[in-house]
């Protein structure tokens, strides 16, 4: 798998970039620069392996936060 | 302003945040990825032992002392006898103030953390935002990866790491389609979710106020599974295969 297919995918996975901006970067791959492409698709690595350490806290925290939508008076 | 009227503005601005965030992302990504480094090579295991020991504030003030606000934070992610969670004590740690540091209490009770962890008059309690990447890259590292978030993020008087949890709720979920117009303005205009008195105020008032109600409800539920989901999928094979492209295990 080359760099830039692999950041495709963690792109697709992403939680902290947003599906709108996600479709932007993936419509400009073709002409991002190596640099780029290291530098983004190391950083969304390290999103994941945090997200998956972090799992149960996240999704208790992502509760908390739904939680909040839902008060009714 | 209109729910329609905000949603334009934002298409808008991401039509040039995107270019921004890839122009002015590189270097200070290269940043971050330098300080995450860093982080996980350091040696804590000692201060690992030492905070795994603790049940007194004046025990982390010891650790804090004798091994550093780094490396007692990075052991706080990995003590298990910790109520608190690690990244809640980055106001705490990241701040000289020592006055903050007493103020972080470890029994676990969260109104007793929350009153620990209030920074002036604000009070941390239900609906605290989660920061996974804060999490690992720190306090340092955090500040710099707003610059980055903060080209992503077309509304910049929002925090974008609250953005970042928010991103989590701006996935389109199957089933429920389209974020509710009430969730977004909510999330528009919530400028601290620390304070979770204000924020659930404010969206009660609109949700009540709201047709949508019933798909609030739905859409709440539909993004905590859709949230763990996409977790679980990071683990599969083609992933693992993802990050070890760009050497991350």
């Amino acid at each position: 798998m080359n760099k830039k297919e692999a950041l495709v995918l963690l792109l697709q996975t992403s939680l902290m970039v947003t599906d709108w901006e996600k479709k932007k970067i993936l419509h400009q791959i073709d002409s991002l620069s190596s640099e780029q492409i290291d530098a983004v698709g190391k950083l969304l690595s390290y999103e994941q392996v945090c997200l998956m350490d972090n799992e149960e806290k996240i999704l208790k925290q992502t509760k908390l936060l739904m939680n909040t939508f839902e008060l009714v008076s | 302003m209109k729910p329609e009227k905000i949603k334009e503005m934002k298409n808008k601005a991401v039509e040039t945040a995107v270019d921004q965030m890839l122009e002015l992302g590189v270097q200070p990504v290269q940043e971050v990825i330098k300080n995450i480094e860093t982080r996980l090579n350091s040696p804590v295991d000692e201060a690992v032992d030492a905070v795994g020991q603790l049940t007194t504030k004046q025990q982390l003030m010891e650790v804090i002392k004798k091994y550093g606000k780094e490396a007692a934070f990075n052991a706080l992610k990995k003590g298990e006898n910790i109520a608190i969670g690690a990244l809640q004590l980055i106001p705490v740690l990241g701040a000289a103030s020592a006055d903050l540091v007493n103020a972080a209490v470890l029994e676990g009770a969260t109104a007793t953390q929350a009153k620990a962890l209030a920074m002036g008059a604000n009070v941390v309690g239900k609906g605290e935002v989660v920061y996974p990447l804060t999490h690992l890259i720190g306090e340092t590292g955090a500040k710099k990866l707003d610059k980055v978030l903060k080209a992503l993020d077309p509304h910049p008087d929002v925090d974008p790491r609250i953005v970042m949890a928010f991103g989590i709720a701006g996935i389109a979920v199957p089933g429920v389609g389209a974020v509710p117009a009430a969730v977004e303005l909510t999330m528009l205009n919530i400028k601290d979710m620390k304070n979770a008195a204000w924020a659930a105020k404010e969206a009660s008032s609109i949700i009540t106020k709201s047709p949508e109600l019933a798909q609030v409800k739905l859409f709440a539920e539909n993004v905590v599974k859709n949230v763990g989901d996409r977790i679980h999928a990071m683990g599969k094979p083609q992933m693992i295969q993802a990050r070890a492209a760009f050497g991350v295990a």
